[in-house]
């Protein structure tokens, strides 16, 4: 007999590798050899963020396991003593450690940090191939300016790593400081430099445009650059930059407002490498986005985000997603200047495109109500083709979506979708619509809408029936997205889809690069729960396991979708600390991610594979700081800083929430003793009546008039379905079963026939060439790289 | 030139280069051999998983080598619950989708044959078996006897239970 395949340590090894933590443990109590198995898996990746002293003593045992590990020291009198004490008694017992993610209390004092900085490199500095030093924010004062970097620090540290390729800080070095960690690193191939902020005001020491510069001339190897929120470089630093270095293929200059658009297109046209860029929230205009459209390079972008800026058009959208035929993630959204015109024209040709958020499309340009109707089934005719889409942004579009009627076989063309979000939204959610999205679409798990624009008792049911389906309700805020990404974990307790789950964080900060970046995000989760994990950490005081507290707030989480719908309100969110929907609508970013840590393989190096980035810290950064320990205050704040770029695009949306306030009061007077049977009989008699109305039309010919029909119809049902929100409260059981009826006759629905007809004629082609080409279309994209 | 596979029960496959070159032994077979290579037998694989692996092999041959590494770069810190932390694809996913008995086959094929890809959505396949079960559960699916000493496994309990620690 052949030996049991569950008996060998190497398939074992693979298999652990996939579980997660509970199952694991599980494992490890199969049997002696599972167990054997499990426990260099279990330890590979170790986030020490509690205050747990036995850490200490389990580390003595399986240190020599330990790849990767993110470790906050704790600054008050330990029983294991200061800081550097601490690390020590952890790194020399960690011969294979690669990957150190440092959390120094902030206020930790110079002196001290030198001497952990010391033991960093007396222990394990010839090994770490990325490090990773994030301040652990100080609680107690919480606006004391961050220590930065100096250059006797750096001088004590960095000379020592010499296998380091990938350098994450916290806050970044000043000029001179940095001149000593380029020096010392030349083989540095990834710097990731986030910036606080607040911290920027009167500081004396940051980094400029003279340490720009450093980075381009003495990193001749850097292939990944990120530098956040800085407000001191200059586009004369880039361009010392960009004489020098011209390989990048990942950037993040988001929120850097000194970079003119001139500096921005230059960095485009010499940097042809690139692959993922993010300049969300700065001033990049449509030149630099046709620079990244020639067809040179088109086929090499596939990550671009540049959301909130305000600078790039329409034009400069539609040059991207008709040549990038490789985007995988696309965010053109809060761009004030783009109107909807974008889904004109020429067809998309970014088909492989994963994520797409798109809310906030303008409306400035896009002139009166009859062309957005036009607008809408273009938009929808391109979103139709975009089959491989995971999750779809829609937050604060200028038109009524009315989903159901226009944009169904769009939507349900995409089969891989996860998550929807269409907040914001000027129409409300009908409740065929509602169901439909449900019921319908079997791959959807996050559904986000605005809390009024549906039925509560609708959302209650529509849990009972899909449990698979997270409806989150997001309460209706005019300044709905702070610019900061949120941090999130992936701790989804409804989520039990095998389809495997986006593992890692989707943030702006450096690890962007290995969350949204890295990761084949074919999987991207759906959870609830990892955003929820930033918010806990930050409204707790204790920095605990952010697993943990991932769990947590995974289980609250639950408990608000069962408890009621009506939770999201603000005041509540930033009082509790846990405001499921809240994050969800403030992070950027937010799709998914991991409690802890999203991994990294910098280079080829043998076992680089497992190392785990910890900067859960980043994106939770500007709030432990001290920004404000509530969400809705952290809102505010992203929102101060952005006020200028988002007004215009709030406005589309107050205009919406009253548009919509209106439409749900008129008709509730009318019918509100209809019960759900005389809505469902009422959709009989439309049935009939749109019937009759077709046969009249002999021929679908005529498209105008044929969209005014479907207008007018879908008018009349939006007062219909309406009056359907307000029909009475029924029995759960009752309403499920009049819900599906009510469904299953509208899905006959004769617009949607015809929409469909209308639709067929649109896509026509596409959608024949679509099926069963996606293999094709692989090799093809394959084999154009 | 086709490559002629035989299985334990003398059933003999024809394959091309390019698909049996996914199986990285048999690649290095056919290098060493030639142009002239005889029947490779392949007693430890019965017809039915051969063929299995055979279609597996046939679908992924124009892969590039190194897909299976953009795994790699997720790999990292494990959820807690309810998480493999990898996809695949729908075809594999169908394809993957066997009992349990010929999937231990294939896995032991994949490795025996050395198909990375096709041995890691075998495990992939069993970890998602595994997934939200208890040991009992586990041992009781897979057939697998316990072999702790008493109070052992209460001890392995013990030691890991830092991991779950909220």
């Amino acid at each position: 007999m052949p030996p049991h395949p569950l008996f060998i340590p190497e398939i074992l090894n693979l298999i652990f590798e996939s579980l997660d933590t509970t199952s694991l443990i599980a494992a490890a109590t199969v049997c002696r050899v599972w167990n054997a198995s499990v426990l260099p898996v279990l330890w590979r990746n170790v986030v020490h963020l509690d205050r747990d002293s036995t850490f200490y003593d389990r580390v003595r045992t399986h240190g020599h396991y330990i790849h990767g590990l993110d470790i906050s020291l704790a600054k008050e009198q330990h029983v294991w003593g200061s800081c550097a004490r601490q690390l020590t008694l952890v790194l020399q017992e960690t011969p294979r450690l690669k990957s150190l993610t440092l959390r120094l209390p902030e206020d930790c004092q110079p002196a001290a940090r030198q001497e952990v900085y010391q033991i960093i490199r007396d222990y394990v500095a010839g090994n770490l191939t990325t490090l990773c030093l994030a301040p652990t924010p100080c609680k107690q004062i919480p606006h004391q300016p961050l220590s930065r970097m100096s250059v006797e620090d750096a001088t004590i540290l960095f000379p020592a790593l010499t296998q380091l390729t990938t350098l994450e800080m916290g806050s970044s070095p000043p000029d001179e400081a940095l001149a000593v960690i380029v020096d010392s690193l030349p083989g540095l191939t990834a710097v990731f430099l986030k910036e606080q902020l607040s911290t920027n005001t009167g500081d004396e020491e940051y980094l400029g445009d003279q340490g720009l510069g450093l980075l381009g001339q003495k990193l001749f190897q850097l292939q990944k650059l990120s530098i956040n929120s800085n407000q001191h470089i200059t586009s004369d630093g880039l361009l010392v930059f960009l004489n020098h270095c011209q390989i990048l293929t990942h950037l993040d200059l988001s929120s850097c407002y000194l970079l003119d658009s001139m500096g921005l297109e230059r960095l485009m046209e010499s940097s042809s490498l690139l692959t993922h860029v993010v300049l969300a929230d700065t001033l990049v205009g449509d030149g630099a986005l046709l620079t990244l459209a020639q067809t040179t390079r088109a086929a090499r972008l596939r990550s671009l985000w540049i959301g909130q800026c305000t600078e790039v058009t329409t034009l400069g959208v539609q040059g991207i997603v008709k040549a990038c035929v490789n985007l995988e993630e696309f965010d053109f959204s809060d761009c004030s200047r783009v109107s909807m015109a974008v889904f004109d024209g020429p067809q998309w040709e970014c088909l492989r495109i994963k994520v797409l958020k798109m809310g906030g499309i303008s409306q400035q340009d896009a002139g009166a109500l009859p062309i957005l109707k036009q607008d809408r089934v273009h938009m929808y005719q391109q979103l139709g083709r975009l089959d491989r889409l995971v999750s779809l942004d829609m937050a604060a579009m200028p038109v009524d979506l009315r989903l159901f009627d226009f944009g169904r076989f769009a939507i349900q063309n995409m089969t891989r979708l996860k998550r929807l979000v269409m907040t914001n939204r000027r129409d409300n959610i009908a409740d065929k619509e509602a169901i439909w999205l449900a019921t319908q679409l079997p791959s959807l798990r996050t559904l986000l809408v605005d809390t009024d624009s549906i039925r509560a008792q609708l959302v209650q049911d529509l849990r009972d029936i899909n449990c698979n389906l997270n409806i989150q309700l997001q309460t209706v805020q005019t300044l709905d997205r702070a610019h900061w990404p949120q941090d999130d974990s992936s701790d989804m307790d409804e989520d039990d889809d095998n389809d495997g789950s986006y593992h890692g964080d989707t943030t702006f900060g450096g690890h962007s690069f290995y969350g949204t970046w890295g990761v084949d995000s074919d999987d991207l989760d759906d959870s609830d729960g990892q955003i929820v994990d930033s918010d806990t950490s930050v409204s707790d005081d204790n920095i605990s396991n952010s697993e943990s507290s991932a769990e947590d707030g995974a289980i609250e989480v639950g408990e608000n979708s069962e408890d009621g719908i009506n939770e999201s309100d603000s005041d509540n969110e930033g009082e509790d600390g846990e405001p499921a929907t809240m994050a969800f609508c403030s992070g950027y970013y937010n799709l998914s991610g991991s409690g802890s840590l999203p991994s990294v393989s910098m280079d080829e190096g043998e076992g680089d594979e497992d190392i785990p980035r910890t900067l859960a810290y980043y994106s939770n950064y500007r709030d432990q700081a001290g920004y404000s320990s509530t969400e809705s205050g952290m809102e505010e704040v992203g929102d101060d800083d952005t006020d200028d770029d988002t007004t215009i695009s709030a406005n589309p949306f107050e205009s919406g929430l009253s548009e919509s306030e209106e439409d749900e009061s008129e008709p509730e007077t009318q019918s509100e003793s209809d019960s759900l049977d005389s809505s469902s009989q009422e959709s009989d008699n439309e049935i009939g009546q749109s019937s009759l109305e077709e046969e009249g039309d002999s021929e679908p010919g005529n498209e105008d008039s044929m969209e005014s029909d479907i207008d007018e119809h879908s008018k009349d049902d939006s007062v219909q379905s309406d009056s359907e929100d307000h029909s009475a409260i029924i029995d759960v059981e009752d309403d499920d079963d009049g819900l599906d009826q009510g469904y299953d006759n509208e899905s006959d629905y004769t617009y949607g026939d015809v929409v469909e007809d209308s639709f067929a004629e649109y896509f026509d082609e596409e959608y024949e060439d679509y099926g069963g080409y996606e293999f094709d279309d692989d090799d093809a994209c394959y084999a154009s790289f | 030139m086709p490559i002629i596979l035989q299985a334990y029960d003398d059933k003999e496959f024809k394959v091309d280069k390019q698909t049996a070159e996914r199986s990285l032994v048999l690649k290095s077979m056919i290098e060493r051999a030639g142009d002239s290579i005889a029947p490779i037998p392949l007693p430890k694989l019965s017809s039915l998983v051969l063929e299995k692996v055979i279609m597996f092999c046939k679908h992924h041959k124009a892969d590039q080598v190194d897909k299976s590494k953009d795994y790699e770069d997720i790999l990292g810190p494990r959820k807690m619950r309810n998480g493999l932390i990898r996809d695949m694809d729908e075809w594999d996913k169908e394809f993957i989708k066997v009992d349990k008995d010929l999937l231990m086959d294939i896995v032991m094929a994949a490795n025996f044959l050395d198909i990375k890809n096709l041995l890691d959505i075998g495990c992939l396949a069993i970890a998602y078996m595994l997934t939200g079960k208890t040991p009992e559960e586990i041992r009781a699916t897979f057939g697998i006897p316990k072999d702790f000493a008493p109070g052992e496994e209460e001890r392995i309990e013990q030691e890991h239970a830092w991991a779950l620690r909220p």
